[in-house]
């Protein structure tokens, strides 16, 4: 059974339906990739499955449990991370504070859990175990992306390609399972590019599944083992790298049929 | 016909009195509601551009001629008193934004809110020192004697409100929709950046929007002093109930502002009648519906559900 | 004099701790409330009813005011999560005026427009304290505003904190990361209004009286200004913010020049320099002070591992 499926989304906007029944399949340990001209719903896909946004019909399973109108928050505590397609950091705190909120609930000890404010406002005793672990975890993490360096950077001042990596060093702090990356590439040079391949492996040797959303076509169809192709939110291909770049309803899409 | 156990000159009544004060809503949430779109900004200090406005009005009229003698001049004089009211109220709206909003465009939400509340402060308290604390009334122009119709009555002046509301409504409309500064409005407020690309004056089109705005609330504002009174607050609940008239038909949306305000005068009217809610309580009602719409439509009636962009 | 200057310091007190409260709202979570001093006004209603027909002593009435106060935070803070900005704070604003308008009418308890009047002092040990004590009830206070600051200092240096600046700024982005938004929204919320209770029940005690359109959408405002004008999310600057306020709403009277300044050029002055800070200083006098929490936590954990 595929760790992740869905079925039938379909996500409808006043008049325009930018998801349109879709069906697809994540298996454990894969790298999928989500392909298709711009505006074609892959983004309003993720964020149905993600939770930040509630389909209009349709469901999402995941470890064959219905995870359709769950809140994002709950999504992310489930094992389901993600990335933007803007980079949503928090650009006032610094690298490692992001981190460090990727982690937050990770560490939620269950005794404390209830008395935490308190706790912190009498002394901080019992809170010690938690902390710790967020800070060594968070460090872990950084470390995993070599952004130690960056530790004490407010996140807004980093270069673009680093902000990007701690982007997922966030994502991956809150140890999903599967982890969705919006556009991980975009704006990045060949050589971040080639970084962000092998990093994107390295992740999947850990053990998460990724699914990635991705204009760089170089990139998907290097690392993918399946890509799923969309337009105008309907799902039109699905299969290899090999499979995908001879599909004539792909080329279609992206090219626009040759006899208009 | 007897609806809710009343009787049909009742309803009438109502309908007509609800219908007058919503016309007086609606023209003020138009200056909100038009703010609104174009810069995604709640103009706190809106009401009190209608006050000032209101008093400059009510002062010409009062040199213009004296209000007891009746007749053309008076007539003229009130015309006159309109016509400046607007113009000082459009004068007020427009040189605000340029001081205290404008430097704020691309600040934090907090900071022009704070501005506009700061702005509204000044002049309530102005108004106060210069015009003194003590309510004034806006006297008719003619002979307000009640009519009869339907068993209903109503007055010369709560005619004047619905013929007024109406063409200063339609004539709006007509302005958005049909003419070519009305497009550009539209289209500055659908995307700034974009209009100005196109070779929209954006600046002018927001001094435009302020103006028409604030003189939209003028007139409101001395429909409001002849039917009731004029003092140094009356922007702040009047403002404020119009504020709640311009989310409840979602704001951003000029047929939406004028739909809250009709709404939302029936429903005060209506409300205090049917549920019979207690005078003092009576603003309550504005309130509670502002609380549910929030609740359960925030877009407002007219809007579309539009969920943010991730 | 002394006793104009002490009364001073009762008012900054007071305004102190409904101000932190509200910078725990506004300034570290970023949610813009427009209703604290409905909040101050349910406490001292609270307070003054409990006190006057109850016959609760104060300390009593203080904790039951605070946790009504809080209740209502709740009650206003649910509806509204999805709210954003402009909205929320447009809510509070009703919220603000449902509450006044509710004081107002309902006669049997809050004995309507007129007020409360004869509360009893405070009363300690075998002393009973009255507003002619001005001394002891500033002392009071401000060891009141003391544990304020402290307990809303120790919330913000900590993981709570850590969350809630995440929600400040960027809710989506929080909630992603598996925080759930809700729970600190509505926490922040209420401990907030706590504290405006609080305040409000002080109020009510140190004034022995209260009446209904003190609490009203102007408080609100000037409690807001405060933070503004210390910088928000800084909680010392708050209690600078309520000081220059409350210094400058009492300088005609400080200066003996009341009889002649009309209180109306004041607000003017406090209109225009809201503007002005606005257009010139938004992050207040002293502005925000960014927390360190890689180094927070460092300090603890070494200081545990000793």
């Amino acid at each position: 059974m595929p760790l992740l499926y869905t079925q039938d989304l379909r996500r409808e906007f006043g008049g325009v339906v930018a998801v349109s029944d879709v069906n697809i399949e994540i298996d454990k340990d894969s790298i999928t990739g989500l392909i298709g001209p711009n505006g074609a719903g892959k983004t309003t896909l993720f964020n149905t499955i993600t939770g930040l946004d509630y389909p209009t019909s349709g469901y999402v399973f995941f470890n064959g449990r219905d995870i359709t109108p769950m809140p994002a928050y709950q999504i992310t505590r489930i094992g389901i991370a993600r990335t933007f397609q803007n980079i949503r950091l928090f650009k006032e705190m610094t690298a490692f504070e992001n981190v460090m909120i990727g982690r937050h609930f990770r560490a939620n000890h269950p005794f404390i859990t209830k008395y935490r404010a308190l706790n912190f406002i009498l002394g901080r005793i019992y809170v010690h175990k938690e902390e710790k672990d967020i800070y060594e975890n968070s460090l872990k993490w950084m470390d995993f992306f070599n952004l130690l360096e960056y530790r004490d950077e407010y996140a807004r001042n980093l270069p673009y390609g680093k902000q990007r990596e701690l982007e997922i060093a966030r994502a991956l702090a809150t140890e999903p399972e599967v982890i969705f990356l919006d556009e991980p590439a975009a704006g990045m040079n060949p050589q971040e590019t080639e970084e962000l391949m092998a990093t994107i492996k390295r992740i999947r040797g850990l053990g998460i599944t990724v699914v990635l959303i991705e204009h760089d076509m170089k990139l998907v169809m290097n690392i993918c083992d399946k890509i799923i192709v969309l337009n105008y939110g309907r799902k039109i291909a699905e299969g290899t790298p090999g499979h995908i770049q001879n599909n004539k309803e792909v080329i279609e899409a992206y090219l626009g049929k040759t006899d208009e | 016909m007897n609806l809710f156990n009343i009787p049909s000159n009742e309803l009438l009544q109502h309908l007509i009195n609800g219908l007058t004060l919503g016309a007086i809503y609606s023209l003020i949430a138009l200056g909100y509601t038009m703010v609104y779109g174009i810069l995604k900004f709640i103009n706190f200090a809106h009401g009190e551009i209608l006050m000032i406005g209101t008093y400059a009005g009510y002062y010409l009229f009062n040199i213009l001629c004296n209000p007891a003698d009746g007749g053309i001049r008076v007539m003229l004089a009130f015309i006159l008193s309109m016509i400046f009211a607007m113009f000082v109220s459009a004068f007020f709206g427009v040189t605000i934004e340029r001081i205290a909003y404008r430097p704020l465009r691309k600040a934090p939400r907090l900071a022009p809110l704070l501005s506009a509340i700061g702005v509204s402060i000044i002049l309530m308290n102005l108004a106060a020192l210069f015009f003194g604390t003590k309510s004034k009334k806006f006297d008719y122009p003619f002979n307000n004697s009640t009519i009869m119709i339907g068993g209903a009555s109503i007055t010369p002046n709560q005619i004047m409100i619905l013929i007024v509301g109406l063409i200063l409504m339609i004539s709006l409309k007509l302005f958005i929709d049909k003419s070519r500064l009305g497009k550009a409005m539209r289209a500055t407020s659908q995307n700034q950046s974009v209009a100005s690309l196109m070779g929209i004056n954006v600046n002018f089109i927001i001094s435009l929007t302020f103006a028409i705005g604030s003189a939209l609330a003028a007139v409101a504002g001395i429909l409001i002093a002849m039917e009731f009174k004029v003092y140094p607050t009356i922007g702040q609940m009047a403002g404020l109930k119009a504020f709640i008239a311009a989310v409840v038909g979602g704001i951003g949306n000029i047929s939406g502002a004028m739909l809250g305000g009709i709404v939302l005068g029936l429903l005060e009217t209506f409300g205090v009648v049917i549920l019979g809610i207690p005078q003092g309580l009576k603003d309550t009602i504005a309130f509670s519906v502002l609380i549910i719409i929030l609740l359960v439509k925030p877009s407002g009636i007219l809007i579309k559900n539009i969920k943010e962009k991730v | 004099m002394l006793n104009f200057i002490l009364l001073i310091f009762i008012y900054i007190g007071i305004f102190g701790i409904a101000a932190i409260g509200l910078n725990l709202i506004v300034g570290y979570t970023g949610m813009l409330s427009l209703c604290q001093a409905a909040f101050l006004g349910i406490g001292a209603y609270s307070t003054a009813i409990l006190m006057t027909t109850a016959n609760i002593n104060f300390w009593m009435a203080f904790i039951i005011s605070g946790l009504i106060a809080a209740l209502c935070g709740i009650l206003i803070g649910i509806p509204t999560l999805r709210l954003r900005g402009d909205y929320l704070a447009i809510a509070t604003l009703g919220f603000g005026e449902i509450v006044k308008n509710i004081i107002i009418n309902w006669d049997n308890m809050t004995k309507g427009p007129m007020g409360i009047n004869g509360i009893p002092g405070l009363k300690l040990l075998n002393f009973t304290f009255t507003s002619l004590d001005k001394l002891p009830w500033t002392l009071i206070i401000w060891i009141f505003v003391a544990i304020a600051y402290y307990i809303v200092r120790r919330i913000v240096r900590s993981r709570i904190g850590r969350a809630l600046e995440a929600i400040r700024e960027d809710e989506i982005a929080a909630s992603s990361m598996g925080i759930n938004t809700a729970k600190y929204k509505i926490g922040a919320f209420t401990l907030g209004a706590f504290f405006a209770g609080l305040a409000g029940s002080l109020f009510a005690a140190y004034n022995q009286s209260v009446a209904p359109n003190t609490f009203d959408f102007m408080m609100s405002i000037t409690i807001l200004c405060m933070i503004v004008l210390g910088g928000l999310g800084n909680n010392a600057a708050t209690i600078v913010g309520a000081i220059l306020i409350v210094v400058s709403s009492e300088l005609p009277r400080l200066l003996g020049i009341s009889n002649i300044i009309p209180p109306q050029l004041n607000q003017v002055l406090f209109g225009f320099i809201l503007v002005f800070m606005m257009i010139y200083r938004p992050q207040g006098i002293i502005g925000r002070i960014k927390l360190n929490y890689a180094k927070i936590i460092k300090e603890e954990i070494l200081h545990l591992e000793k």
